[in-house]
């Protein structure tokens, strides 16, 4: 059983979820039991014809499989209307997901710095002081609460330090962002990859060399960034310890041993071992930074996804909602795909 | 009792000690054992499950790790240019060149021996490639020549599968090719074939067989199977306790076997040289190596104990030509 | 000492548990004897653990809080003091000797005496934290069960379940119910007079806050419906390597039912790392619900929730509210480490690899 085969079936497996995401989106909507025409308009106009216009634009007069089917249909032409702006929502979530993206990213990088030599240093110095901080650290991280630590990483780096700041996010400049908006059009295929590349704020600024920007940026993200790692971190490391003590004391690396292989190859042996579960739960972290960290996004003012979502959802907002929950599921969909087939690349006795 | 090391030996163990540091205490798993093995044999090494049979052979190439200690013991090796060292006292390099090269092991489980996500042919390149500098093309055809030689069929094709996608025999056999892909002058097989079927077992130990006499390799085969022994060995070491109690030409032991355990041992199997009226166990088991019997090890199971067994370890000596044991019965 | 003295207290309790069995069924303990001896084992393993203890001191004192606390909160929850003298509002925290007249631990945004506040805190994580997992837990339990040893399509179809939950951004969910259902269960709560008593006072709450306190059901609701896949995919795992034991085999070919078989013989298996799960999702539970509250999907002013207060002095913080931010924070981080600390050492204990170090060290003792 090859890895294609395996990748295909786990694709094929995929969207019977997709459909059932959606479909528990639909009822939670459908469920809701107050008018959200009402909410929509209610600041404007009471005139009942626009009322009713609206109602019938959005299908809400029709049986609930019609409406459902138009729900699905509009998500697939990608042009899911936004009642309260007036904007296609997708244009909405598109500039604030590379956002998330940024914040995740980086959480990211920080959770790996911090984790995996920490995790290694523990397995291999066992019971020892750093042990010890791993553990320590773990416990720390998932009693805290995560709101009371971002107030105080506000307190020490933007209260007492001042080396952050708490509005907005930076982006690349206008004539950047336009020149990489053009290139799919002169490069089709390169430039296309490059300019989705560059949607996301940091990139793009970097593709342009506008260094000031990607500074800026590092400067406004690391914060929420460095509390995320730091409420994951300690548990991530962990299981990095586990998995490489478990490895180091397996039999097949005393066998590598026996045979006399030279030292760095003993260890790639071990790595290899010690790497599915560190892969495993590394990437169920990114798919849940992706989601949307809302309680992060909320205390430090981000204009990212979890955000929006949070207010489409109060607002009654339902295309944006429907739209948001689309994206998501599908990013935590993806990132479980990439880490089953990853996990398939190292270990063949999963492609079964 | 130092012997000498002849130009027909290959490796000499004097005084090995390994304990183990634990939790419960110090456990006394090796404790002055001494043997030979000689050019072109094969020696069997027999004893129960915590005889300290495998830590013996780990310790000759110094697997030992934390909590155990090789405490003392010289090991003297004839390395395949003749010259003789003390694998003791060698540096880590030397041994790790050593190993894999001119003394291979066979494990006893080749399900968790080999690395689940290499491939066969992996395992065997890279044991070749850190001994030895060939072109990785060579090396290939080296390998499938290997897995040729150990009896798999289509090794074309079984070079590139995962220990997963094979059967037990096949997975042993490969380890095997692995092990003889340098072409060691010593082979140390710990119990090769307790983990597979029956027919296999005889498959696979006839092959190491013909392996060794072909090559003119040595070969130490632990098990606790009489039979095979019978069908294999050249000479028997049999261990107790982390001692040796009884040593000697095959025919000799089984024929004429001196020390208490060896002849229950026999007593409990079928033997193919004598007929045995009543299969009998071993009262008793085997005592803690924490807090080992004072004198020797087997008094407390021994139907035959004096005064002096409870207090002094008796020595080995020659009952007969190539014939030795460890028991106050034998002056 | 304390070590003995805890196992003492364990070993007397399984004694009494041991008598009360025997007088119901004469021949338990020759029954039960292995099983006894491990529980026996557990204990002494457990008084063995310093973080054991610790966390067990912990979680002690949030129980002893929890169902007292309503009842020796100083002053009531439902009474705002700003509205007679406007400057109670944040108080820092006033501790003898250095200063006295004003509340010990300062006040909140209403003026009200922080520590009042979080002794009914307290009850209301406490029992919002052990609801959703002694709820959430068996469900996914059972349908791990059923999902792993009948196999085929129950399996799938509960694994393609179980998938669509737990990609479902649970923070949507949450935020749907708690839009949807307060509603309801206000209807439902002024129908139902003697659920409304009950909840209420469950709560260390009085009835009268029923429309906050349908907002709090509303996200346990939601939580519960979130929590439940997460064990049904760790039995289902577990249960998948257990089925293909031999005596499972042989449960079977004795003719015993499958209900039988699940719970007789393959849960009491597979139940440690479950019970290890739990014991870390009741620290989970209790800063999910306070996550939620800091949201502002939960009960409101003024059902004194935790994580609602941390929200409302998010506000004003750091210039007026830091004391109510930490000290409400670390009440939180109190609770949880509890659980965790329990959780870890449970870990420990039921690892069958630091098994026969225990088991050695318990045999010594013995004699």
């Amino acid at each position: 059983m090859s890895l294609t085969n395996f990748i295909i079936r786990r694709i094929i497996t995929f969207i019977p979820t997709i459909i059932g995401v959606m479909f528990l989106t639909y009822i939670i909507a459908y469920a809701i039991p107050t008018d959200p025409v009402r909410a929509w308009v209610s600041e404007k106009l009471t005139d009942p014809t626009i009322i009713q216009r609206i109602r019938s634009e959005y299908k809400f007069d029709a049986p609930w499989y019609e409406q459902f089917a138009f729900l699905i249909s509009s998500l697939f032409r990608g042009e899911l209307n936004d009642p309260v702006r007036h904007k296609n929502v997708f244009d909405e979530i598109f500039s604030r997901f590379p956002v998330t993206f940024e914040l995740a990213l980086l959480a990211l990088i920080f959770l790996i710095i911090i984790s995996i030599p920490l995790g290694i240093i523990a397995a291999l110095y066992k019971d020892s002081l750093v042990d010890f901080f791993v553990r320590f650290l773990a416990l720390f991280g998932s009693s805290m609460p995560s709101f009371v630590l971002y107030y105080f990483m506000i307190l020490i780096f933007f209260t007492y330090f001042k080396a952050t700041y708490l509005a907005g996010v930076p982006t690349p400049s206008v004539s950047c962002a336009t020149t990489l908006n053009s290139l799919p059009q002169s490069y089709p295929v390169i430039g296309g990859i490059i300019s989705f590349i560059g949607s996301v704020p940091i990139f793009g600024a970097a593709i342009c060399g506008e260094w000031d920007v990607v500074t800026e940026t590092i400067k406004r993200l690391y914060v929420p960034a460095l509390s995320l790692a730091l409420l994951n971190g300690g548990f991530v490391a962990r299981i990095v310890r586990n998995s490489f003590l478990d490895a180091i004391s397996s039999e097949s690396i005393v066998f590598a041993k026996a045979r006399g292989l030279k030292k760095i190859n003993v260890w790639r042996h071990a790595f290899k071992n010690a790497l599915v579960p560190i892969i495993t739960i590394i990437g169920l972290n990114f798919g849940g930074l992706l989601s949307g960290a809302v309680i992060a996004e909320t205390v430090f003012n981000i204009p990212g996804l979890g955000r929006y979502m949070y207010d489409s959802i109060s607002r009654l907002n339902f295309p944006a909602l429907i739209g948001s929950v689309f994206l998501v599921a599908i990013i935590y969909l993806i990132v479980n795909l990439i880490v089953d087939i990853l996990y398939a690349y190292i270990d063949p006795r999963i492609r079964y | 009792m130092k012997k000498e090391f002849t130009d027909k030996h290959v490796l000499m163990v004097n005084n090995l000690t390994v304990k183990f540091y634990t939790y419960a205490g110090v456990v006394h798993a090796v404790s002055k054992v001494s043997f030979e093995v000689y050019k072109n044999e094969i020696v069997a090494l027999v004893g129960e499950t915590g005889s300290g049979k495998t830590v013996t052979t780990r310790a000759i190439t110094r697997l030992i790790e934390s909590p155990g200690r090789i405490e003392e013991g010289e090991i003297l090796f004839r390395r395949r240019n003749n010259k003789i060292v003390d694998l003791m006292k060698i540096s880590d390099e030397e041994i790790r060149r050593i190993r894999g090269d001119e003394i291979a092991y066979i494990f006893q489980d080749p399900t968790s021996a080999l690395d689940p996500l290499y491939t066969i042919g992996e395992h065997i390149d890279e044991t070749i490639k850190d001994h030895r500098f060939i072109d990785k093309k060579i090396i290939r055809k080296i390998s499938i020549d290997l897995l040729r030689k150990v009896g798999i069929p289509n090794p074309e094709i079984r070079i590139k599968n995962y220990p997963h996608e094979m059967s037990g025999g096949m997975r042993q056999r490969s380890v095997i090719s692995i092990s003889l892909s340098n072409e060691p002058v010593l082979l140390i097989a710990d119990e090769p074939t307790t983990n597979l079927d029956v027919t296999i077992q005889a498959q696979i130990l006839d092959l190491l067989k013909e392996l060794v006499k072909e090559r003119g390799m040595s070969m130490i085969l632990i098990t606790h199977n009489l039979g095979i022994v019978a069908e294999v060995a050249d000479r028997v070491y049999i261990m107790y306790a982390g001692k040796i109690v009884e040593s000697g030409d095959v025919y000799k032991i089984f024929s004429r076997p001196l020390h208490p355990y060896t002849q229950m041992l026999l007593r409990a199997v079928p033997n193919p040289l004598k007929k045995i009226i009543k299969l009998e166990t071993i009262p008793g088991t085997i005592p803690s190596l924490i807090d080992p019997p004072s004198g020797c090890r087997f008094h407390p199971r021994c139907p035959f104990t004096k005064d002096i067994c409870t207090k002094q370890e008796p020595p080995m000596i020659e009952a007969e030509k190539n014939h030795y044991v460890a028991c106050w019965l034998y002056k | 000492m304390i070590r003995d003295l805890i196992y003492v207290l364990l070993e007397k309790t399984i004694d009494l548990y041991i008598k009360i069995r025997t007088r119901f069924d004469k021949e338990y303990m020759i029954k039960n004897s292995s099983r006894i001896r491990e529980w026996k084992l557990i204990a002494y393993a457990y008084s063995r653990s310093s973080i054991g203890v610790l966390g067990g001191l912990i979680v002690f004192i949030t129980i002893i809080l929890a169902v007292i606390g309503p009842l020796v909160a100083p002053q009531p929850y439902w009474v705002y003091p700003i509205m007679e003298n406007p400057e109670t509002r944040y108080l820092p925290p006033c501790i003898p000797p250095i200063c006295s007249g004003r509340p010990l631990l300062g006040t909140d945004e209403w003026g009200r005496d922080l520590l009042s506040i979080i002794l009914y805190g307290f009850r209301i994580s406490f029992v919002i934290s052990i609801v959703i997992v002694l709820l959430g837990a068996p469900i996914g339990i059972i349908l791990g069960l059923i999902s792993g040893y009948k196999g085929g399509l129950v399996d799938e179809t509960i694994m393609r379940l179980t998938d669509i939950f737990i990609s479902f951004p649970g923070l949507i969910l949450a935020i749907a119910f708690a839009s949807v259902l307060p509603q309801r269960i206000r209807e439902v709560l002024e129908a139902n007079i003697y659920l409304r008593d009950f909840f209420s006072y469950l709560f260390g709450l009085r009835p009268q806050e029923y429309g906050q306190l349908a907002a709090l059901l509303s996200v346990w609701f939601a939580m519960v419906i979130v929590w439940w896949p997460g064990y049904a995919r760790v039995v289902r795992g577990s249960v998948l390597s257990v089925r293909e034991q031999p005596f499972i085999e042989a449960a079977k070919l004795l003719g015993l039912s499958t209900w039988k078989i699940m719970t007789r013989h393959i849960l009491p298996n597979i139940i440690s790392p479950v019970l290890v799960m739990m014991t870390f999702d009741l620290a989970t539970a209790t800063l999910a619900a306070a996550a939620l509250s800091f949201l502002g999907l939960g009960p409101q002013e003024p059902v004194p929730e935790l994580g609602y207060v941390i929200s409302k002095a998010g506000n004003f913080f750091p210039e007026k509210s830091l004391h109510v931010v930490a000290i409400v924070g670390s009440v939180l981080l109190f609770i949880a480490l509890g659980w965790n600390l329990l959780g870890d050492s449970l870990r420990d204990i039921l690892d069958p690899k630091t098994r026969r170090s225990i088991e050695y060290r318990f045999e010594r003792r013995r004699r």
